[in-house]
């Protein structure tokens, strides 16, 4: 019996070893996608709180935009190469909007600004666990990436 | 024992990945639930605006006379202006008659937001004035005198913008 347990321990070790091993191998881009997954949860987050808030009617400042049903169509990650250290990723957020917006293209402004905004705001959250101290955001550093945002919109 | 001790360092390398993991969501759950009691209550803050305005066209295109009151459980200011349980929104609500809007503002701090946002209602007459409750007309009475459209209400909780 001590014989028979002492192999199954062995066995384990080796197991338990190379989980180990690859576990601790591929940990640095474990933490790297993560990090990108979480960024691009956020956003879809923040863009989806935007574009629901300007299409019930509120203003995040002096442009006062009607109310309509402003929909995140998609958002998709770009890689733009290297910023210094760290990676460059940019949102790409397509907006779905009335086509009554784009006769004023300050409601067209605003909006995509608001969205974007709210997306980088809501990606600052996700790493910092606090909102920025900024009411504009523009850009947010990861430990190892760099985020900004661009809109594009669609007229129904 | 030497069994026991493998299974310790199993459980050690699970629980430890599972930790890492649950803490990196921790930030993104709390975002989600800002987020939605943030348009939840936006919503409300909305329907406030729609029922004043609501209740003032219909004062107004039921002619002189005609009064309606928005109760204290139709209209709780107290409710209302609470961050935390209430609705957040901010007094006073402005009646703008210029461009014929009642306007009601939230406080977005949930959401890191310093100052208000705003949200406004269309409303059909441009001559709406305020008056300070009395023993008649409890706050919010909303009253038509063949004039005007009278607000009854303190100056702190509605103002009337010419």
């Amino acid at each position: 019996m001590s014989s028979n347990r002492a192999q199954v321990s062995i066995e384990f070790i080796i197991l338990v070893g190379a989980l180990l091993v690859m576990v601790i191998a591929v940990f640095p881009y474990i933490l790297k996608t993560n990090e990108l997954n979480k960024a691009l949860s956020a956003a879809r987050d923040g863009a989806t709180f935007g574009a629901a808030m300007r299409g019930v009617g509120y203003q995040s400042g002096s442009v006062e935009a009607p109310p309509g049903r402003i929909k995140i169509k998609s958002v998709t990650l770009e890689r733009q190469g290297r910023c210094g250290s760290l990676e460059c990723y940019r949102f790409r957020i397509v907006v779905m909007m009335p086509s009554y917006y784009s006769s004023n293209s300050s409601y067209f402004y605003s909006i995509t600004g608001t969205i974007r905004n709210q997306a980088l705001r809501f990606v600052y959250y996700a790493f910092n666990g606090d909102y920025p101290p900024s009411p504009i955001i523009n850009r947010v550093n990861t430990t190892y990436y760099s985020f900004t945002a661009t809109t594009d919109v669609e007229y129904y | 024992m030497d069994s026991r001790a493998q299974v310790s360092i199993e459980v050690a390398l699970v629980a430890g990945i599972a930790i890492l993991v649950a803490v990196s969501l921790v930030n993104l759950n709390f975002e989600r639930l800002n987020l939605a009691r943030e348009l939840g209550e936006g919503g409300e803050a909305k329907m406030v605006a729609t029922l004043i305005a609501t209740s003032i066209n219909t004062v107004h295109a039921n002619g002189a006379g005609f009064e309606l009151t928005l109760s204290e459980s139709k209209l709780n200011f107290t409710e209302l202006t609470d961050v935390d349980q209430g609705t957040g929104i901010i007094l006073p609500i402005i009646i703008d008659n210029t461009r014929r809007k009642v306007i009601v503002g939230r406080n977005m701090s949930r959401t890191g937001h310093r100052g208000q946002w705003n949200v406004s209602v269309s409303m059909v007459p441009n001559n709406v004035v305020r008056q300070d409750p009395t023993a008649r007309y409890p706050e919010v009475t909303i009253r038509n005198n063949g004039t005007n459209v009278i607000v009854y209400a303190d100056s702190s909780k509605v103002r009337v913008i010419p």
